[in-house]
């Protein structure tokens, strides 16, 4: 499997709520989008997943755009949050699961008090656990 | 707060769920209205009939003493923008209505004309041009770059790097990202601009020919018959059919001759030659407005006719007065007043580019400046009406008619079915009879051979707007050209087949993008790039194509975006620094197109995250190539999005590059 890859939940005002790049970094790297190439394709696409989000029952929306030879799929929950992967072309069903384990974490975090929707999540146990799920299924 | 707004969700998502995606029920609001409407105008401008002139020697000397190197120069700029004749009967309004927004769309047609000696093919004219020099024959008409023709794309890259330089310079802070588009449709107008003749394609082949006497001639029915004869015996290409229609202009000289006597002239040419004639009035006097300047400052171009006295006798009123009556029985009954104010004649718009690069190289103020009494424009602008929609259109109906007849004679019915079907079979077997019509050593079919006829028919249905019927054509000629491996008329084909499909008023369903327009552009491009190696109709293909699909509803920009990276992305065909950039600009300057949506539509269908992020893209590209300006420009079209959002790192980054830019301008300056 093709281990590089990005993960961004990104929250109802285009802010990201959680950042975590997996694998080596950017081959590619653009004079004008430096070292943030990955983070500008994720943002660019928020056009499209909010035109998909109307048009499909499902949360798991698969792979919506493409930049060169990088996919971007999402994930949108009732709530709005975008779960978006930046990766190589890979098998959807080990995303999805993905996607589905990470949304399994993020309610067990929304249902913090302590923790405010659209706030970044700052916990290293969400961390690690989304660090320890991509390992295994992306 | 978050309760509600997963409330909301929930909610929207059902009435979302019965949303239909791209099915043409979408509203007319989600595409930019004006721009659609800039684009069909040019498209149906750029692909309209050329009528070449032929003049008489007394033509040429009368044209030139009112100030205009040629007849074809003096009539071109009014065919440029024709209007229909307002009438009061809903048929043929001069207005028809866009069946998908209900809204009102002006029906402008436009009619090119050229000099017979422009007739000739882009190689022919450059070959022509280096004999007269080698020879040293320097006849301005032969070393004049007027009516040079276009498709070079050195040329049309000069040109529009230097006016994308003036745009980039006039730009303001507040201006949208959207302008953007305007440079696009510029770049657009700039491959279309002297269409060149090529045989593939009859669009840029002459549809009429206007053979132009005056008054001054002593013979004229001798003249037109010699006239005649020559456009019959006239060095064309191979591939293009003389089948056209002759029209002739007797041209009456207000300032020398009696307007009875040449009324009758007239009436003697219409008995011999039929009603494909037109009698005009026009002053042969030359009008210097430098020199009306110099005496004069008004504030505006026209001119009262008060200002001329003592300018020596211009026009004698007396003789207008007395031939009311006779005028007013004839087809033009235009009576010029004692009011006549003066204007100049409107600049041509469809030069091609290396016509206006030399235009701009030529020393300015030493060309003569003409003026025209308004009579005149308006004479002029009504015989270009009735050249194209009482002899121009009627001509290529009547010809699309007559060739659907024979089409079927040949192509259907059980005797032309049975042929094709053995044709095709003996084609299999034996090689050498697979060739079909098609020269392959000239890369053509001669103007007599049917395929060539029908692909005449099919470009006169396109320019006369019956898409539907053109596309059945295309589609039946397609199949031709594959199998007789006519590859530059099969790249033709599809390109017209992509525009007919996407200038009808119909849906653009996902299963018509991924099962039609998707193979046809995908042939297109690897048959016009891959094959025949030729960047200029490859841009030109892939520009239209791409234009019109951005138009369309729901997920069609994103095709049309990802059709036009196939421009960005040609291996076989290198591109200069400045194309590939202003090409990177285009992707976002099509996202833009959904810039101007309403609010709630603009959230669904907008796409002005991604316009931002090309635009970002295209920054350093500009750099590149030496275009500050533009890079700061598009730097400025990002920030509109990066600069506020909250996204911290995003915004960070847009504002460090533009501190860098400000910086690079000031090291420069």
């Amino acid at each position: 499997m093709n281990m590089a890859a990005y993960v961004a939940i990104i929250g109802t005002k285009d802010n990201p709520v959680y950042e975590l790049e997996i694998g080596g970094g950017s081959e590619k790297q653009d004079k004008s989008l430096g070292a943030h190439l990955n983070q500008f394709i994720v943002h660019a696409s928020l056009d499209i997943v909010e035109q998909v989000q109307w048009t499909s029952n499902a949360l798991y929306v698969r792979s919506i755009d493409q930049f060169h030879e990088l996919y971007v799929s999402a994930y949108i929950t009732p709530s709005n949050m975008k779960f978006m992967l930046l990766h190589h072309p890979q098998s959807s069903d080990g995303i999805k699961i993905f996607f589905q384990e990470i949304h399994e974490l993020y309610i067990k975090t929304v249902m913090n008090p302590f923790y405010q929707p659209n706030e970044s999540i700052k916990s290293q146990a969400f961390d690690l656990q989304v660090r320890s799920l991509a390992r295994k299924l992306l | 707060m978050d309760i509600t707004t997963n409330f909301l969700s929930r909610s929207l998502s059902e009435i979302a769920s019965s949303v239909s995606d791209a099915s043409g029920d979408f509203s007319s609001t989600s595409t930019n209205y004006e721009f659609e409407q800039k684009l069909r105008q040019l498209i149906e401008h750029a692909f309209c009939p050329n009528v070449f002139t032929l003049c008489s020697d007394d033509t040429e000397t009368f044209i030139k003493g009112k100030g205009f190197k040629n007849f074809a120069s003096f009539i071109r700029s009014f065919g440029d923008r024709v209007e229909r004749k307002k009438s009061n009967n809903p048929n043929t309004s001069a207005q028809h209505a866009n069946s998908q927004s209900g809204r009102l769309r002006e029906d402008t047609s436009s009619i090119r004309f050229l000099p017979m000696s422009a007739v000739r093919t882009p190689q022919q004219w450059h070959r022509d041009r280096a004999w007269n020099k080698e020879n040293e024959i320097e006849l301005e008409q032969e070393m004049s770059y007027e009516f040079a023709p276009g498709g070079n794309m050195e040329h049309i890259r000069e040109l529009f790097e230097k006016n994308i330089k003036k745009w980039a310079a006039e730009v303001d802070d507040q201006v949208e990202p959207d302008s953007f588009l305007d440079p696009m449709l510029q770049y657009f107008k700039f491959l279309m601009s002297g269409n060149p003749i090529a045989q593939q394609e009859t669009f840029s082949h002459p549809v009429g020919c206007l053979i132009v006497l005056t008054s001054h001639n002593p013979h004229p029915l001798a003249t037109i018959m010699r006239l005649y004869k020559e456009v019959n015996n006239a060095n064309f290409p191979r591939f293009m059919s003389r089948e056209m229609l002759h029209y002739y202009l007797y041209i009456h000289d207000e300032d020398e001759h009696d307007l009875e006597t040449s009324l009758q002239v007239f009436g003697n040419i219409q008995r011999s030659i039929g009603a494909n004639s037109k009698f005009i009035r026009l002053r042969s006097r030359y009008i210097d407005l430098a020199h009306i300047q110099n005496r004069q400052s008004p504030s505006n171009s026209e001119y009262n006719r008060d200002e001329l006295k003592g300018e020596g006798d211009l026009y004698n009123p007396s003789s207008l007065l007395s031939s009311a009556s006779l005028v007013n029985s004839f087809s033009s009954p235009t009576l010029f007043s004692f009011d006549s104010e003066l204007a100049k004649v409107p600049e041509p718009t469809w030069k091609s580019p290396l016509e206006i690069l030399k235009e701009e190289d030529e020393e300015k103020g030493s060309s003569l400046k003409p003026v025209i009494p308004s009579e005149e424009i308006q004479e002029m602008e009504s015989l270009v009406t009735t050249i194209l929609f009482e002899g121009i259109r009627p001509f290529m109906q009547r010809c699309v008619n007559s060739w659907e007849e024979s089409t079927v004679t040949h192509y259907g019915g059980f005797t032309g079915k049975l042929f094709s079907a053995s044709k095709k079979y003996l084609g299999k077997n034996h090689s050498s009879s697979a060739q079909g019509n098609y020269d392959s050593d000239y890369f053509m079919y001669s103007a007599d051979k049917p395929e060539a006829v029908k692909r005449r028919m099919a470009d006169f249905l396109f320019m006369l707007r019956e898409y539907k019927r053109a596309y059945e054509i295309y589609d039946e000629l397609r199949k031709t050209f594959c199998q007789e491996r006519a590859w530059n008329y099969l790249a033709s084909c599809l390109e017209a087949q992509i525009i007919c499909l996407l200038m009808q008023n119909r849906a653009i369903t996902p299963k018509l993008r991924t099962s039609v327009l998707d193979k046809i552009f995908n042939d297109m491009v690897l048959v016009y790039a891959a094959r025949l190696h030729s960047l200029y109709y490859t841009s030109r293909s892939i520009v239209i194509g791409s234009l019109l699909l951005a138009t369309r509803p729901g997920n069609c920009i994103d095709d049309a975006v990802h059709w036009f990276q196939r421009l960005t992305n040609l291996n076989v065909i290198p591109l200069s620094k400045f194309e590939y950039a202003f090409f990177i600009t285009c992707l976002a300057g099509l996202f833009t197109v959904r810039a101007s949506l309403p609010s709630l539509d603009k959230v669904i269908n907008g796409r002005e995250r991604k316009a931002a992020f090309w635009f970002l893209h295209s920054i350093k590209n500009w750099l590149d190539c030496d275009h500050p300006k533009m890079a700061l420009v598009c730097w400025k079209f990002a920030s509109c999005i990066y600069e506020d959002s909250c996204w911290s790192v995003l915004s960070t980054h847009i504002k460090a590059i533009g501190a860098e830019l400000s910086s690079t301008a000031n090291d420069k300056n």
